[in-house]
């Protein structure tokens, strides 16, 4: 689900059983000509889609982070730890197509161009999700 | 006396008369006003109607769409991927679906859709288990779809038809299997 698919009344019923949200980062820089940001935009699209259709009922993903910037590591190290304190469980970066993320970042996992097949993708997440009732 | 009053009376039956009687002024405004509307209903109701039209129409079902041959299926359970064309108002689209067939013991093709009734994640068929598993919060469902745990309905079917050994899926429809 989108963040747009909620209301009060809809996250109060259900909250419990979304703790898993997604961060989608087009990466742009600026130097990119407006038919490359289509590109780049629509490949994180279909990423997304890999994510959000099958795994539409646990997974919520919250509006993007589109340029990239100094200070990503702590600026997401921030935006994880607040995400925990709503409720979220893991967070996940879906990273667009090309775009390589250099910095140390405390996601739960990132999809990127290392895992770019929807089942590596799907498995990936069911992995976490494993790992994490293992843990219990 | 009462030629006095017959005359009185002439006299005032002419005045209503004069009063029913519309003016040239009154008449140009009505007329002109009523031909000027006429003429803009008749541009304005044809354009209104053609911009609202995919509205108006109503929906048609979805035409059932070739997906495998019967040949193919078995008792378990196999995911066919297939593409619909869907008009919604101005937006066409050709969304890909998924179906869960199977032929069961007395040979009826049957296709569940994977959409898990708690919460619409996609449920998958585990064959050790023989059940359909939701990988978000452990709904379970039998072949035919009756859910078994977490989720309050069973899996909607597809509306299947089966032509010359081909299969043929249409519109989703409530789950009937599980009420047999």
């Amino acid at each position: 689900m989108k963040f747009t698919d909620f209301n009060q009344s809809i996250w109060n019923e259900t909250s419990a059983y979304y703790d898993t949200c997604v961060i989608p980062y087009s990466g742009l820089t600026g130097n990119e000509t407006p038919p490359r940001v289509v590109q780049l935009l629509s490949g994180l699209k279909e990423r997304l889609e890999w994510i959000e259709v099958p795994f539409k009922g646990r997974v919520i993903t919250y509006p993007a982070l589109q340029y990239c910037f100094e200070g990503f590591s702590e600026f997401t190290n921030y935006l994880i730890n607040n995400l925990r304190s709503v409720g979220f469980k893991f967070v996940i970066l879906v990273v667009a197509p090309s775009v390589i993320i250099k910095q140390e970042c405390a996601f739960d996992l990132v999809i990127d161009d290392r895992n770019d097949d929807s089942a590596k993708c799907k498995e990936e997440i069911l992995q976490l999700w494993r790992k994490d009732v293992s843990n219990l | 006396m009462s030629d006095g009053i017959a005359k009185g009376h002439d006299q005032h039956t002419e005045q209503s008369n004069h009063k029913k009687e519309m003016s040239r002024r009154q008449f140009l405004t009505y007329t002109l006003g009523a031909t000027g509307g006429f003429l803009a209903a008749g541009i304005t109701i044809p354009m209104i109607r053609f911009a609202v039209d995919p509205l108006l129409e109503k929906g048609e079902a979805t035409d059932f769409v070739k997906v495998t041959e019967v040949s193919k299926l078995t008792t378990t359970p196999i995911e066919i991927r297939f593409q619909v064309n869907q008009v919604d108002g101005w937006v066409e689209s050709n969304p890909e679906l998924i179906a869960w067939l199977r032929k069961d013991e007395a040979g009826n093709v049957t296709a569940l859709s994977p959409v898990c009734k708690h919460l619409g994640c996609t449920v998958n068929f585990v064959s050790t288990d023989n059940k359909y598993e939701c990988p978000c919060h452990g709904a379970q469902y039998t072949n035919e779809g009756k859910n078994l745990k977490v989720a309050p309905l069973p899996l909607d079917e597809y509306s299947v038809k089966v032509d010359n050994g081909s299969v043929y899926l249409g519109q989703i429809i409530p789950n009937h299997l599980t009420s047999k």
